[in-house]
């Protein structure tokens, strides 16, 4: 998925900037103290060489004065410091918010096709592992960025100028341990990459003995998934080792170039100081010349940190990337049509699918009047999800059109379109909160007696009442507290609310038994007359009824009439019925 | 389970407060890996260690007290010079300058040594802890996983052995290093003059202090902060599972503002931790630079006024180069106090998990007391089991008796339960009183509503849990003698929910057993209908099932399902809900595969579908914990109680 557009690192960072937003202003302020604080730094330990010369030379006010400059320096670098990290940290926090925001008010713009695309885990590491991923890493380059430079620049220019003639030392050694660090971290790189996608299969294998546990204990499983584990183990801990074994040399080729450089300045400051007797240089200078050194090398290492913070945060950056610019598949048109005529539906010459020419629905031809009962039948994957889903334009179709109150789909405003075509998702969700924050879902504005009348139908005011806190009981994330039966009644009350045109009940009542399920056609026929009902279900029991049944079979609709029609003329749905009516469900009671 | 229970695995969880006591067992179980695995590599890693961190410090000594001190200056204190080029001694200085060359060479080699050894131990010894968690858990009893999330469980292999990897890979050398380079420091300095090394003191504390301080709030904030990222993780997982909920009731802006609040937290926490560890290291940095300050201010009053100072050579006078060298190790000394600093939240993480690690694995695990094995047989002159060593397709099991004297009892599939009594928690009793008996081949069927137990009792026939009261016999012995693995070796399980591995439909079907010829495979498919469509896959029995089979139906997850179970040929099969979430035309194809199986076996068949229950020898009806009818299908419906009530409720508006 990430290959096909390969940013450049500078690319994907270019499109993370904006994120910094309101917040330029700390960077702005982080730039400006962590220089001051640089500066500060550097002056620190030219004056230093001076401090050091009064001493040896016994002058007293000399060393006085320079103790004052320097610790006037030095507490200035520590405001400007803190200053620094006071800004960062905004900075930094406030970069990672934005991505974060902006993500998640990415994904609302997600239509169905793109939700299916990222998995809800990917999507939760995005925002969060990946976000603090790049965010840390934002933090360290944003004070890296003018600290590293200015002190490799400053103190080359300080050896320089306090002696000139050694100052080769540096132009030697200072290229040789930047590459050193840039040519070791590169080579590990890859190898990293390499753990961190056996850390997925890893996490994946101990994943699926979690959730299998049972199978494994049943079957005696746990030798060969040991193995197995063990092998992946093994895998990570040999590349792990390797990958160190490389980063290993970063230490001793930065301490090389340090007592490299100390080594050669002693040899020629000595010669230096001891030719001169101290006049072209003083012993002051030799130790001030041996902490540049230091500071050279400080700087390359912030240098080479950087790199490979970068190298760690470029994968986040790019998974974030990729998300923000993921493209709605389906967004309202330009000039929307916002009124919805009546709840008539129209399937003309349609055709569906999922992946390029894997086509689920086949030549789709139907027309239903507002008002109409139709009910959906057919083995599980016969699209009968499918086909609905287009109503309500959670997917577009590939050919032809679908129409609601006369109106193609494609020229509502998609709000609109949604507020008046509620759909009760097979696979549906209540939300932590009270009972009644979740059917507000439907209508935030929704009375306490419109709230019981919408319960009243779906079957759900008796055990609502039955809670002791009733419409104010507390759901729990995934609606565990409640059974699946009162999960579904409750999504259908919520789905009532929206006081749709259009009312589509996926299979939202295979968990109730059979006398609520009956109970809830029955309400919904009387009360609400007017709407346009599709009902899918397994059951023959559920549809019977229904003004039409449509029968369904591998994405294409192979018999539609009435019950009583369906069993003289439909083989499939003959065959579901002497399945079926055989015998009752042991569902039953909950 | 549904991955929701991943959910804040991230955030909140690494939160709780581990107390001080168990993150001290923690260190101390932590090297106990060390000192068993790697007792070599940790040796010459001190060693290594020492040498490298002495190494540096030795270098600034010879630059700072040889160098300049004897080879460039002569003289004492005030008097001290120059000296002029004819007096200086070239043989001295090249000699030290070959010194200080081999101290630092053997320094870098020394640092290079170290860190890779350590790779080897912090790598080594996190992979035995990941390997021994892992075999742990596999051992753990089912009510372990019962009353934890899966999250729970995932987030110790992941965020908890991560963090253990930080620390043990990055922060462990680092410490351990300042730690030595703190020590050596401090000798030099006491070697070199004990009034200035008194002034670093005082800085060193100072610093400490300082460190504490800003620490204990940075982390006080960096824990809220956690708990904000728990949270938002949290509503960032809910909101997107239910994400397509969110369109079609157009809850997107509403969705946005609830998040924005989450987030506007989650922003002003991290401010504030980062903000205090921020600050932490400039204050520490120029502290360091004050100290400089007065130590120059002292050491160059102490040398204008040629004051001796005690030091470990005795009473000196202090030196341009003993100045010089002084501040070196001074610098070198405060220094690691701010990097160990910085790594304090790292460490606590890291305890944190390794606390949750060692918890895991502290855990008893599934007790196993079984003695009777099952042993391949043959059959001898009166029908009675003679053990063999090779297979021979009957099973018998081996009863070894206290007086040494061993019985042999042929498989055979019988089952019976009596006046059982089981509770999940102690004191909430959730079976009671059961009694029921299968004789080989018979097909019982257990039917009632959701939670009345029948699956409990299914349960206690493979030993996922232990009866509280009462005896399950399996073939007249006492389950609780049976070996667990040699017990669930004699049981076939099919489950509702598939739970098939990432490998090939080859592997997954001999995950029934594990000993099956590709043979025994193809027929095992044949039996459960399952051949046809895998030989339809693109690449056979090879095709590679990944994400629990994710490409396959479901119905045709349950037949290779089926196949697995199949394959291990076991005279007693459990199919709890094995075809409840399939379609009843599809059913019909796997009810076919299921029928072909049953046959000849003891079955245990939980379903609520009556075409599955109906032609059973046997179906109790559990209601609460109780069997409270019994009888074949006739039978239960002229009794007219539960059974035909359900039975006739079920058909209600015929």
């Amino acid at each position: 998925m990430r290959k096909e557009n390969k940013n450049s690192v500078f690319q994907t960072l270019g499109k993370l900037r904006p994120y910094v937003k309101e917040h330029r202003f700390d960077t702005y302020m982080t730039w400006i103290m962590v220089l001051l604080e640089s500066v500060c730094e550097v002056l620190v330990a030219y004056f230093m060489q001076f401090l050091i010369d009064s001493v040896k030379a016994g002058d007293g006010d000399a060393i006085i004065r320079f103790a004052i400059i320097i610790a006037s320096m030095a507490m200035v670098a520590a405001l400007t410091g803190i200053m620094a990290g006071y800004y960062s940290a905004s900075a930094a926090a406030g970069f990672g918010k934005n991505m974060r925001e902006a993500m998640f008010v990415k994904i609302q713009d997600f239509s169905f096709e793109n939700i299916d695309k990222f998995s809800t885990s990917s999507i939760v590491t995005r925002t969060t592992t990946d976000v603090t991923n790049v965010q840390n890493a934002f933090l360290m380059i944003i004070r890296a960025v003018i600290r590293a430079p200015f002190m490799m620049i400053f103190s080359l220019t300080m050896c320089f100028v306090t002696r000139w003639q050694l100052a080769w030392i540096y132009l030697i050694i200072v290229p040789f341990v930047f590459a050193a660090l840039i040519v070791i971290a590169s080579l590990a790189h890859p190898t990293f990459v390499k753990i961190f996608e056996k850390y997925d299969v890893l996490n994946e294998e101990v994943q699926e003995n979690v959730d299998g546990m049972r199978v494994v204990k049943s079957f005696n499983l746990q030798k060969k998934e040991n193995e197995k584990f063990r092998k992946i183990s093994d895998f990570i801990y040999r590349n792990f080792v390797k990958a160190e074994r490389l980063l290993a040399f970063n230490g001793p080729s930065l301490n090389l170039a340090v007592y490299g450089a100390t080594i050669a300045i002693a040899i020629f400051g000595a010669i230096t100081i001891v030719n001169s007797g101290g006049t072209e240089m003083s012993v002051g200078a030799l130790s001030t010349m041996i902490t540049y050194t230091m500071m050279i090398m400080m700087s390359l290492m912030m240098v080479s940190m950087v790199y490979v913070m970068i190298i760690i945060a470029r994968n986040s950056a790019e998974r974030i990337v990729e998300l923000v610019d993921e493209k709605p598949a389906i967004v309202s048109p330009e000039n929307p049509v916002t009124e919805i005529k009546d709840g008539s539906v129209e399937f003309k010459n349609v055709n569906f699918a999922y992946n390029a020419d894997k086509y689920v629905l086949k030549n789709v031809n139907l027309s239903f009047k507002s008002g109409t009962t139709v009910g959906i039948i057919g083995s599980t994957g016969s699209s009968k999800t499918t086909l609905i889903s287009l109503i309500a334009r959670l997917y577009d179709v590939k050919e032809g059109e679908v129409k609601v109150g006369g109106v193609n789909v494609k020229e509502y405003d998609l709000t609109v379109l949604r507020d008046n075509v509620a759909v009760v998702l097979q696979k549906n969700t209540l939300f932590t909160g009270t009972i009644k924050e979740n059917l507000m879902w439907g209508n935030e504005n929704a009375t306490e007696e419109e709230l019981w009348h919408a319960t009243d139908i779906a079957q759900a005011s008796e055990f609502i009442r039955s809670f002791p806190d009733g419409m104010n009981t507390m759901i729990v994330e995934g609606g565990g507290n409640v059974s699946g039966g009162q999960k579904q009644r409750l999504c259908i009350a919520r789905a009532l609310l929206k006081n749709p045109k259009i009312l589509i009940l996926d299979d939202t009542t295979s968990a109730c038994d059979t006398a609520t399920d009956a109970m809830i056609r029955k309400q919904l026929a009387a009360v609400r007359p007017d709407i346009t009902k599709f009902i899918i279900s397994q059951r023959i029991l559920s549809i019977k009824d229904c003004d039409e049944i449509l029968v369904m079979n591998e994405g294409e609709v192979i018999g539609r009439g009435t019950d009583a029609e369906l069993r003289k003329n439909c083989d499939v749905y003959q065959e579901l019925v002497v399945s079926q009516m055989k015998g009752g469900d042991f569902d039953a009671a909950e | 389970m549904p991955p929701s229970n991943l959910r804040a695995t991230k955030g909140a969880r690494n939160m709780t407060m581990v107390s001080r006591k168990e993150k001290r067992g923690a260190i101390r179980r932590l090297l106990k890996y060390v000192f068993r695995y790697y007792p070599l590599h940790f040796l010459l890693v001190t060693f290594c260690i020492i040498v490298s961190s002495s190494g540096g410090v030795a270098g600034s000594y010879v630059v700072g007290n040889v160098i300049i001190n004897n080879f460039i200056m002569e003289g004492e204190g005030l008097s001290q010079h120059i000296v002029s080029p004819s007096d200086f001694d070239w043989n001295g200085f090249n000699t030290a300058i070959i010194v200080l060359g081999i101290i630092y060479a053997s320094a870098i080699v020394c640092n290079y040594l170290y860190n890779w050894l350590m790779s080897y131990i912090g790598q080594g010894v996190q992979k035995r802890i990941r390997d021994e968690l892992f075999a742990h858990m596999q051992e753990l009893p089912v009510s372990y996983f019962d009353s934890r999330t899966h999250g729970d469980i995932m987030s110790v292999f992941t965020n908890d052995v991560d963090a253990l990897r930080e620390m043990l890979s990055r922060v462990l050398p680092m410490v351990s290093q300042s730690a030595m380079t703190m020590t050596v420091c401090f000798i030099m300095m006491l070697y070199t003059d004990m009034s200035l090394t008194a002034v670093v003191i005082g800085f060193g504390i100072m610093i400490f202090v300082l460190t504490m301080i800003f620490t204990k709030n940075s982390s006080k904030f960096f824990i809220k902060q956690q708990i904000e990222l728990g949270k938002t993780n949290g509503y960032i997982e809910e909101m997107t599972s239910g994400q397509k909920v969110v369109k079609v009731f157009n809850y997107e802006k509403r969705n946005i503002e609830g998040f924005k609040k989450h987030n506007d937290n989650l922003f002003k926490y991290s401010v504030k931790a980062n903000r205090f560890a921020n600050i932490l290291m400039p204050t520490v940095n120029q502290l360091g630079n004050l100290q400089y300050v007065v130590l120059a201010l002292v050491g160059g009053f102490m040398a204008i006024n040629e004051i001796k100072g005690l030091s470990l050579r005795g009473f000196m006078v202090i030196e341009v180069g003993t100045i010089v060298s002084f501040l070196m190790y001074s610098k070198s000394f405060v220094n690691p106090i701010g990097q160990i600093s910085q790594q304090m939240n790292v460490m606590a993480l890291a305890l944190a998990g390794a606390t949750r690690i060692f918890a895991v694995i502290d855990t008893p695990k599934e007790k196993d007391d079984g003695y009777v094995e099952l042993v391949n047989a043959i059959e001898g002159e009166d029908g009675k089991p003679i053990e063999v060593k090779e297979r021979t397709g009957k099973w018998a099991w081996k009863h070894p008796h206290s007086n040494g004297s061993v019985d042999y009892t042929w498989l055979r599939g019988h089952i019976t339960f009596t006046d059982v009594d089981f509770a999940y928690i102690p004191g909430k009793t959730v079976l009671h009183d059961i009694k029921m008996y299968a004789e080989p081949g018979q097909k019982v069927a257990f039917v009632g509503p959701t939670g009345a137990g029948k699956t409990t009792i299914t349960n206690l026939i493979n030993r996922f849990y232990d009866i509280e009261d009462g005896k399950v016999r399996y073939d007249g012995i006492n389950i609780n003698k049976i070996k667990k693995a040699d017990l669930r070796r004699s049981l076939g399980i099919v489950l509702q929910d598939t739970k098939l591995f990432t490998g090939t439909v080859m592997e997954n079907i001999k995950n029934g057993n594990l000993d099956a010829t590709d043979e025994m495979v193809y027929e095992a498919a044949r039996l459960a209908n399952a051949d046809s469509f895998i030989r339809l896959l693109p690449d056979g029995y090879n095709t590679v099932l990944t994400n629990g089979g994710s490409s396959l139906s479901q119905g045709q997850r349950q037949l290779i399902s089926i196949a697995r179970a199949a394959v291990a040929n076991p005279p007693v099969m459990i199919l709890d809900e094995a075809t409840s979430s399939i379609d009843s035309r599809t059913e019909q194809l796997v009810q076919k595969g299921m029928d072909a199986i049953m046959k000849g076996r003891t079955v245990f068949v939980i379903a609520h579908r009556l075409s599955t229950i109906q032609n059973s020898d046997v179906i109790m009806v559990i209601d609460k914990g109780r069997i409270i009818e019994r009888g074949n299908h006739e039978q239960l419906m002229a009794e007219k109680g539960k059974y035909y009530q359900l039975y006739t409720g079920g058909v209600v508006g015929k």
